[in-house]
């Protein structure tokens, strides 16, 4: 990698955002994991 | 309208309470009552899906806009009773008495009956009225009611419900413009009506009501014997089904041939603003990343859109006329043999465009295990992202011959569905094992479909596909750009010595120039692939695919596309053309990768290995979005862990199996 090149630069910082973003994906944020906790929860109801 | 002692927009009149303008209001009623389609009337494009917090059960926000004022509206999901031990049932009534978080609960409740079916939809009325809120009882298609000859006597509804009662068609936009003081001047009823717990009572009121308010012509005993003889076909055991394939077949022809222009022109358009961005950017890191990484991202999932707009579309309308609730009662006898039920047929037809609106539609489906094994299951219906891996791969096999091939299709979209059905009875027999409820749905009268409302809920599921989808593809693909790209490393001696050589003959033989040019591009790429982070993943997961067939090359595009199966063509496009462009060029694409050698000089794609990876692409989970959806769907990882699992061991094994047979077969 051409490390004087400024694109290089930009390119590798999107590249990271996108993986960050993915791993949202995957690694949903604080907020939604708490709501997910609520007594009304339906979804992660387990089957009697 | 129909004839009645009064008109009922003025009923509610003689009865006025004065009360502060309702800022909110919700729309309760049966599945099939027409809320949606009030809603959609009264919002228009102004809505947005949301979730009841901490819950999969969904609700439409809006916003009515009428005399200058803005009313906050909630489409609350159908049901039949709010004291039932259903979700639906259970979250509508604490978010009626105002305990969901950050959910307030509505100013006036606007329960909404269908004119046709009063009797049928008077047990929600009753429960509705006794939840201690301001109400308004919408009597919803009274167009219909008036052809089929109901007559209501609003007058004596309105003394029985104690509440202002309107008669619309939601459809028609007929008597919408009483709905606001309505609505305004709503009260909460202080009738004596039947107890919540008694079914009994309930009943006998209901009769009670019906007998009082409304009246049946002739026309009502002609409608219900002209649905009686239409239901006799289309709910037949046998007939049932055969109207159903060829409605199928129907939908499925209309995807495949209108979809497919848009989506020719959706890729030349993609590809027009690739060579734009060639043309105008000078050549670089930024360059590349935005041709090949950005635009063949968002290409790789906009293609999609017209395939899934149309099912959308057409479900949407299906829906409307009344058949779906007949299909799904058709399908309940078939699927009820797999530990499934009628409930999970639309979200297996829905996997066939998508599986990501398809696991979320699963709300529907109210018994939990059921729910959760067609969650599971509904990535082995084919998709419409596996089919550019179908092209090219069934291109490959029986490129010459084209029934072959159409077979060859039919059996891909055949394998997915029976290993699905067949997976959901081993689940439904082991780790989700006991009785499933039966089905209970009301059958609806048939009806002309409303495009207006068809277009909004399409309109509706599109974006959300489109937001989910292909934010995470595009993510993925500048990710995947990224690890193809670096790190960057020198052009090959070789390839070197024959540009060399190429700008020597340049004057004296042009065309050869320009081949020995194309082909030292087309060997420094690959050679770049090769020594890139992507290309040593692939040399080093090789050894677990090559009881499949596959080489590093061919492991390279089953790792991209983990996390979105499309991305393997153009990932093969890469690899072995160097020139990700040629990934829409189907035939050049195909001869190429068709005559690409393994570093032993064999046939990278033999017929044996095209098998295999056929069935490896027909059942393996490669789809992150679809990972991530039923994770959120089944409230945590295990679930979402053992469909990853289950479905990778699935695939790998059917297509080590595959190609071994084909070794001895092909």
């Amino acid at each position: 990698m051409d490390f004087t090149d400024w694109q290089n630069w930009v390119v590798t910082l999107i590249a990271l955002i996108a993986l960050w973003r993915l791993l949202r994906v995957v690694r949903p944020s604080k907020k939604n994991a708490r709501v997910t906790k609520t007594s009304l929860t339906i979804s992660a109801k387990k089957p009697e | 309208m129909t004839s009645s002692s009064s008109t009922p927009e003025h009923q509610h009149d003689a009865n006025t309470q004065s009360a502060s303008p309702p800022q909110r209001i919700a729309l309760l009623g049966h599945p099939n009552a027409g809320k949606t389609t009030l809603f959609n009337a009264l919002c228009g494009m102004r809505a947005k899906t949301a979730n009841f917090p901490g819950s999969t059960i969904e609700a439409r926000v809006g916003q009515w806009k009428h005399d200058h004022t803005s009313v906050q509206v909630i489409d609350l999901p159908g049901m039949y009773g709010l004291n039932l031990d259903r979700p639906e049932s259970r979250v509508c009534k604490a978010y009626l008495h105002g305990e969901v978080d950050r959910m307030s609960a509505p100013d006036v409740l606007v329960i909404v009956a269908d004119a046709a079916n009063l009797g049928r939809h008077l047990l929600i009325v009753s429960q509705a009225l006794q939840q201690g809120r301001r109400a308004v009882l919408v009597l919803n298609r009274i167009d219909m009611a008036q052809r089929k000859g109901v007559t209501i006597d609003y007058d004596e509804l309105r003394r029985r419900v104690g509440c202002p009662v309107v008669a619309v068609s939601a459809r028609s936009r007929l008597g919408l413009d009483a709905l606001p003081a309505a609505v305004a001047n709503a009260q909460q009823s202080d009738v004596a009506l039947p107890s919540t717990t008694s079914a009994d009572d309930a009943a006998a009121w209901a009769a009670d009501v019906v007998a009082a308010c409304v009246k049946r012509g002739q026309h009502d005993a002609r409608a219900s014997a002209l649905t009686d003889r239409i239901d006799a076909i289309v709910t037949h055991p046998v007939l049932g089904f055969v109207v159903f394939a060829a409605i199928m077949i129907g939908i499925f022809y209309v995807i495949y041939t209108l979809a497919a222009w848009p989506m020719d022109l959706i890729e030349l358009s993609f590809g027009t603003v690739g060579s734009w961005i060639e043309g105008v950017l000078p050549a670089g890191a930024i360059r590349d990343l935005l041709v090949n990484g950005v635009v063949a991202g968002i290409a790789g999932t906009v293609v999609f859109v017209p395939q899934i707009f149309l099912l959308f579309l057409l479900i949407a309308l299906l829906e409307d006329t009344g058949y779906l609730a007949r299909a799904a009662f058709v399908t309940d006898r078939l699927l009820r043999r797999f530990g499934l039920s009628g409930y999970s047929f639309l979200p297996l037809l829905s996997a066939h465009a998508c599986a990501i609106p398809a696991i979320m539609s699963c709300r529907l489906v109210p018994d939990h295990r059921d729910r959760l094994a067609t969650i599971l299951v509904a990535p082995l219906m084919s998709c419409s992202a596996r089919l550019p891996v179908y092209v090219l791969l069934i291109g490959l096999l029986f490129g010459d011959s084209p029934a072959l091939a159409a077979l060859a299709f039919v059996g891909c979209y055949a394998l997915g569905a029976i290993v699905g059905v067949l997976t959901a009875l081993i689940l439904r027999r082991t780790a989700l094992r006991g009785e499933s409820s039966p089905m209970v749905m009301e059958l609806p009268d048939y009806s002309m479909p409303s495009l207006r409302t068809a277009w909004l809920s399409t309109y509706d599921r599109t974006k959300v596909f489109l937001y989910k989808a292909g934010t995470v593809i595009l993510s993925i693909c500048i990710v995947l750009w990224w690890l193809g790209a670096y790190p960057s490393v020198d052009a090959p001696a070789h390839v070197t010595e024959m540009r060399t050589q190429a700008t020597a003959i340049e004057t004296a033989s042009p065309d050869r120039f320009i081949e020995i040019m194309d082909e030292a591009d087309r060997l420094e790429a690959r050679h770049a692939q090769e020594r890139s982070f992507i290309g040593r993943m692939g040399r080093t997961v090789e050894p677990v695919f090559r009881p499949l067939g596959y080489d590093w090359q061919i492991t390279i595009g089953v790792l991209s596309s983990f996390a979105a199966r499309e991305v393997f063509v153009s990932t093969m496009a890469v690899v072995m053309v160097g020139d990700e462009s040629l990934a829409d060029e189907e035939t050049s694409l195909r001869d190429t990768i068709g005559s690409a050698e393994r570093d032993d000089g064999t046939l990278v794609f033999n017929r044996a290995t095209c098998a295999s990876l056929l069935v490896f692409y027909v059942l393996a989970l490669q789809c992150l979005p679809t990972l991530a959806v039923t994770r959120r769907e089944t409230g945590g990882w295990f679930w979402a862990m053992v469909q990853l699992v289950y479905l990778t061991v699935l695939a790998y094994v059917a297509a080590f199996i595959v190609y071994r047979l084909a070794l001895i077969l092909l």
